[in-house]
């Protein structure tokens, strides 16, 4: 029986999936507090919007990355994390689509995966580039200056870094990072999620044949 | 930790005593008008206005504040950036060595910084001055579904929370040795060992979390009544529709402008 | 009315039976048990046999929550859990877990407002809202922690915002699934004392613990749970003081324990004690022979 759409986002956004959303903005930060602490030239802030969108489907993803700059906005750090909602909503949806085709299942699936993540950003992030970074100009880099700087990384960093290349990285990265964390979650709690027995553990929802109850003592 | 303090501060101005909605409004409209005015000097009018406003919430200093650290790091080198390297510019203003100040970058960037201004301000105004427990409030009576409200406020209180807990880990490995120099790769390695604490604890009260909520009634169908009152008045009705038929008028003169010239 | 349980037996999806061989992976095997209005019921058993998902059947997270298989009928006041939703049944039964923090909403900046958020859910006007949270504040002992923010309590503090939290329901019947195991001796007190007051208040009470002591002195009855199957139910007095206690994983209570050692010897003469002022009594006759 096909579910419609209405009931299949009833059931991805289930309880567990709405208590998991706020977490999942938490990994967002404290994946990129901890790259900034060990010094790593990344960012590595979408691991929760990705194990969102693997967990329970493109939607929660995408509404996991807009939720955690639209949070972020209302802090006295990150106004500008608005602008770029988007942009971390995009990699939730792509994550939760792949995965739902069994791109998480394999750890170089899940790569591959963060790097077309990546790629189908940037015709969301551009126009935002462009309209509140002063356009993009012959050469990427000074749009993507601007975009890292709007990021919160200082200018030296930001000159440093070249686009695709770091951006695409930081992706794949994050991406590994989550397929891992995922592999880690005990089974119980993946039950608790719509799609992660399908997209973690590739199985099927048929009742297998269960034993028999034991008889009264 | 400072990172994640809200940006709201409490006040009595007639700008606070507003529904969050009437404020949201007002800053959608200025957004419109952001994108849609090409003048920079209107631009820079609604720029005035919002100070005004902001002035008259008595949030200056705090605004100062976000202004300084978040707005100056982009327009700066943006300015710098495009009156210098914008393609297609001829018109040399100024030069220096092998650098010189164009024109039409100069225009360009100058009209960015306007809209950049123009909208950014009533943006910053919005979160000094809303507490976003109020605003949750205010959607819900308006139909949004409590569970939004829940993300927001779940989340907001949450990051402070499980960025203290990082703090502790980091701590922790790093009295048992955990090297912040060292290569790239030893670094990067050391991160899944620093974040698995991190997520397998939060991950692992997910279960009861969700039950405490379904046993609070979190699924219930019926609307809620918020004990705190948000009010909604005739006032706002009255200033929304003011805010939205101003930003009309003034996008379409713009555009009359525009094409006048 | 009350709880009645009929022949329930219930599997985990995630059960492996090949990991348990003796009972297939089944959580709970032909459960039968039927709870009275206004009765304190106990639940012991070893950790594993079960206490836990019996808590879940009473209000309906299982089956609707958990999923998985079960066979059987749990009607809760006259209402079947499997044809309703958990929350059609909050305002008649509710469930407090054995980890405080976890309890909390996360969304609430004082300790009223958590309470709050019950009554909010619930839809009833500002008035009756603010009556029921000020009654479940007082019920559970923590009126002086009002404006406090809740992730900053003690163990037995936030273990008591999560009772008041749920009384703010007014639920008729109320579930505690461990509730002491991770507090200290003062927090246990705290919620044994909000316990005691609730039961004399004629609340009916469901409580799965591994603290005899104070079963002893809470519990109308007692029901002991063994690998997921009922072992026997029966009065304090008569569950306690069996001498198969340990063969089903349970220890008895220190002063019922010290007797029964006294009696191996020939030396206690009476019934089993389950409270020290029985156990002194005994003594005195005892020394005084």
């Amino acid at each position: 029986m096909k579910k419609t759409f209405g009931q299949t986002l009833k059931e991805d956004f289930n309880t567990t999936a709405l208590v998991m959303m706020p977490l999942c903005v938490g990994i967002n930060v404290v994946g990129e507090f901890i790259c900034q602490s060990l010094r790593i030239p990344l960012w590595l802030n979408v691991i929760g919007t990705i194990i969102a969108g693997v967990l329970a489907g493109p939607w929660v993803g995408f509404s996991t990355g807009i939720l955690t700059n639209v949070v972020l906005s209302f802090t006295i750090e990150g106004p500008t994390a608005l602008a770029f909602a988007l942009v971390n909503g995009v990699h939730g949806l792509v994550a939760g689509w792949l995965a739902n085709h069994g791109m998480y299942r394999l750890w170089w699936k899940a790569a591959i995966s963060g790097f077309i993540g990546e790629l189908i950003q940037i015709p969301v992030s551009a126009p935002v580039v462009v309209l509140m970074f002063g356009g993009i100009t012959t050469g990427a880099s000074s749009a993507v200056t601007a975009f890292l700087m709007a990021t919160g990384h200082n200018i030296w960093t930001s000159v440093i870094s070249t686009g695709l290349f770091v951006d695409g990285a930081d992706k794949v990265l994050s991406a590994l990072i989550a397929f891992f964390i995922i592999k880690a979650l005990p089974k119980r709690t993946l039950y608790r999620f719509s799609r992660a027995p399908g997209n973690v553990m590739g199985e099927k929802k048929e009742e297998a044949l269960l034993p028999p109850v034991p008889a009264k003592p | 930790m400072q990172k994640s303090a809200l940006a709201f501060v409490p006040g009595d101005s007639f700008i606070h005593h507003l529904n969050p909605i009437t404020i949201v409004t007002y800053v959608l409209g200025v957004t419109v008008l952001g994108i849609g005015i090409s003048q920079i000097w209107l631009l820079l009018i609604i720029f005035v206005f919002n100070l005004l406003l902001i002035m008259e919430a008595r949030v200056m200093r705090s605004f100062l504040y976000m202004f300084i650290r978040v707005t100056l790091p982009i327009i700066i080198p943006m300015f710098i950036i495009d009156s210098l390297f914008y393609p297609g510019s001829k018109t040399i203003l100024y030069s220096f060595g092998p650098l010189a100040i164009r024109y039409e970058g100069l225009m360009f960037a100058l009209t960015v910084i306007s809209r950049l201004l123009s909208i950014l301000s009533a943006y910053f105004l919005m979160v000094l001055v809303i507490h976003p427990r109020d605003l949750m409030i205010a959607l819900g009576e308006h139909g949004v579904s409590p569970k939004v409200g829940y993300l927001m406020l779940a989340t907001l209180q949450l990051i402070p929370y499980i960025q203290q807990t990082a703090e502790r880990i980091l701590d922790a490995q790093r009295s048992r040795g955990l090297s912040l120099k060292g290569s790239l790769v030893k670094r990067i390695k050391s991160y899944l060992p620093l974040m698995a604490p991190v997520v397998m604890g939060s991950f692992s009260s997910l279960e009861i979390r969700a039950m405490a909520l379904e046993v609070r009634g979190f699924n219930l169908p019926i609307k809620r009544v918020y004990i705190r009152e948000v009010l909604d008045t005739p006032k706002d009705s009255r200033l929304r529709f003011v805010i939205i038929s101003g930003a009309v008028l003034l996008l379409a003169l713009s555009i009359y402008l525009r094409v006048r010239a | 009315m009350g709880i009645q349980i009929k022949d329930v037996s219930y599997r985990y999806p995630t059960a492996d039976a090949r990991a348990d061989s003796t009972r297939g992976g089944w959580a709970l095997a032909h459960i039968d048990l039927s709870i009275k209005d206004g009765e304190l019921l106990a639940v012991l058993g070893r950790n594993g046999s079960g206490k836990s998902t019996l808590c879940l059947l009473m209000n309906g997270l299982i089956p609707h929550f958990f999923k998985g298989k079960m066979y059987g009928e749990v009607t809760i006041n006259g209402r079947n859990t499997a044809e309703v939703e958990p929350s059609d049944l909050v305002t008649e039964i509710s469930v407090v877990f054995q980890n405080p923090f976890d309890q909390l909403t996360g969304s609430a900046s004082t300790v009223y407002d958590e309470v709050a958020i019950g009554p909010e859910n619930l839809g009833f006007p500002r008035e009756e809202s603010k009556a029921r949270i000020k009654q479940a504040l007082v019920d559970a002992g923590i009126t002086e922690l009002v404006d406090r923010d809740p992730f900053q309590l003690s163990g037995g503090q936030q273990q008591r915002v999560a009772i008041a939290s749920v009384l703010a329901m007014r639920p008729k019947i109320l579930v505690l699934d461990e509730p002491t195991s991770q507090l200290d001796p003062v927090g246990t007190d705290e919620v044994f004392e909000v316990i005691h007051r609730l039961h004399s208040q004629g609340m009916t009470i469901i409580l799965a613990e591994h603290k005899v002591d104070a079963i002893a002195e809470l519990a109308d009855r007692v029901a002991v749970l063994k690998e997921g199957s009922i072992q026997c139910v029966g009065s304090p007095k008569e569950i306690l003081t069996r001498p198969d206690l340990e063969a089903m994983g349970i220890l008895p209570p220190r002063c019922t324990d010290l007797a029964m050692r006294l009696e191996s010897q020939g030396i206690w003469q009476h019934d089993l004690p389950l409270s020290i002022a029985e156990t002194a009594r005994g003594l005195q006759e005892v020394l005084c022979r």
